[in-house]
């Protein structure tokens, strides 16, 4: 079963085509390289706000636990993603990163 | 008890018979001490990271007992064999209240230590926060027989790091570090977001110590 990893950035108005552009060219094609299957970026609100953060959800696969580690490891001391982070935090208000699971509620 | 942790990097020209009498100088060190009541040398397996060659666990009577670093190696007539042999040492101490040994009879096992340093700028709220996380991986991995979880003491540590606490698990088997503690997704999902650098609530600083060694018996249930 693939593991979803989900980047959450609060992003201001106006700032959105920015925000996706600095990921889209500085971070996704290394990220691909790390292992991570790129499946889609979205916004909650489903659209644009023009007077709060709407939030740009950013969204990857890998294929397990070796997976996940493999690419912490070749994180640890880049640079170039320290950076990125660096830049990104310089624009948005809050930022999240999480790994998702399944739920299926137990069989009786 | 009070502890004391070292881990040792040898200069990379030791040769294999002065590391046997380092061996066999270190692991013999229980009674050159006064009030050391417990000491073990491990050699470390391949694929341990920052910590070196060896962890040397130490345990004194009381705190009172475990003299200053460069005194310990006075004493015990170790000076010179230090300076020949061991090119770096980072060592912590600390007294041993938080330590949860549920199978004090486990033998031939897996020893592993991990140094770690939590930024000191990071709330104490966050702090605890973190360290309520990290002591639970029991609670999700089962392969670990005891553990014991520390803040050193800041006014004692040797070497250039400046380590804030020891993380330290008894497996019964080597799978159980390599494969349960590393695959559980409370490990890779939660535990480590506080460890790395992507994280946005990352507290611990990067260059970890994380190290392990056979032992006889448990060195935890001291």
């Amino acid at each position: 079963m693939p593991i979803q990893l989900i980047y959450e950035l609060a992003v201001p108005p106006t700032r959105l085509d920015e925000v996706h552009a600095l990921f889209a060219n500085d971070y996704l094609p290394a990220a691909r390289e790390r292992g991570m299957t790129f499946t889609g970026a979205y916004i909650t609100p489903p659209i644009e706000l023009d007077d709060a953060p709407t939030t740009l959800v950013l969204q990857f696969t890998l294929p397990d636990a070796n997976a996940v580690w493999a690419m912490k490891r070749q994180v640890t001391d880049s640079a170039e993603v320290a950076e990125f982070w660096r830049r990104v935090d310089g624009i948005v208000v809050s930022r999240q990163r999480r790994f998702l699971a399944p739920y299926a509620p137990a069989e009786a | 008890m009070y502890r004391r942790i070292a881990l040792l990097h040898l200069h990379p020209q030791a040769s294999p018979d002065e590391i046997a009498v380092l061996e066999r100088e270190l692991g013999d060190i229980v009674n050159r001490v006064p009030g050391l009541a417990h000491a073990h040398l491990g050699r470390h397996y391949p694929n341990t990271v920052g910590g070196g060659e060896y962890t040397w666990d130490l345990a004194f009577i009381d705190r009172e007992h475990c003299v200053a670093w460069p005194d310990q190696l006075r004493v015990s007539e170790q000076v010179d064999l230090f300076a020949k042999l061991v090119a770096r040492t980072d060592a912590v101490q600390f007294a041993a209240t938080n330590t949860h040994v549920a199978q004090p009879a486990i033998t031939d096992f897996i020893k592993r230590t991990l140094f770690l340093e939590v930024e000191r700028s990071t709330p104490p709220a966050e702090a605890q926060n973190f360290d309520r996380v990290l002591t639970g991986m029991p609670r999700y991995i089962p392969a670990i027989r005891n553990w014991a979880y520390h803040r050193v003491d800041d006014d004692a540590i040797i070497g250039p790091r400046r380590w804030t606490h020891v993380w330290e698990q008894e497996f019964q088997e080597l799978s159980g570090l390599r494969v349960d503690y590393m695959v559980t997704p409370y490990h890779w999902g939660y535990v480590d977001t506080w460890f790395d650098p992507e994280s946005p609530h990352r507290v611990v600083a990067s260059g970890v110590a994380h190290v392990y060694c056979a032992a006889a018996t448990t060195i935890l249930g001291w």
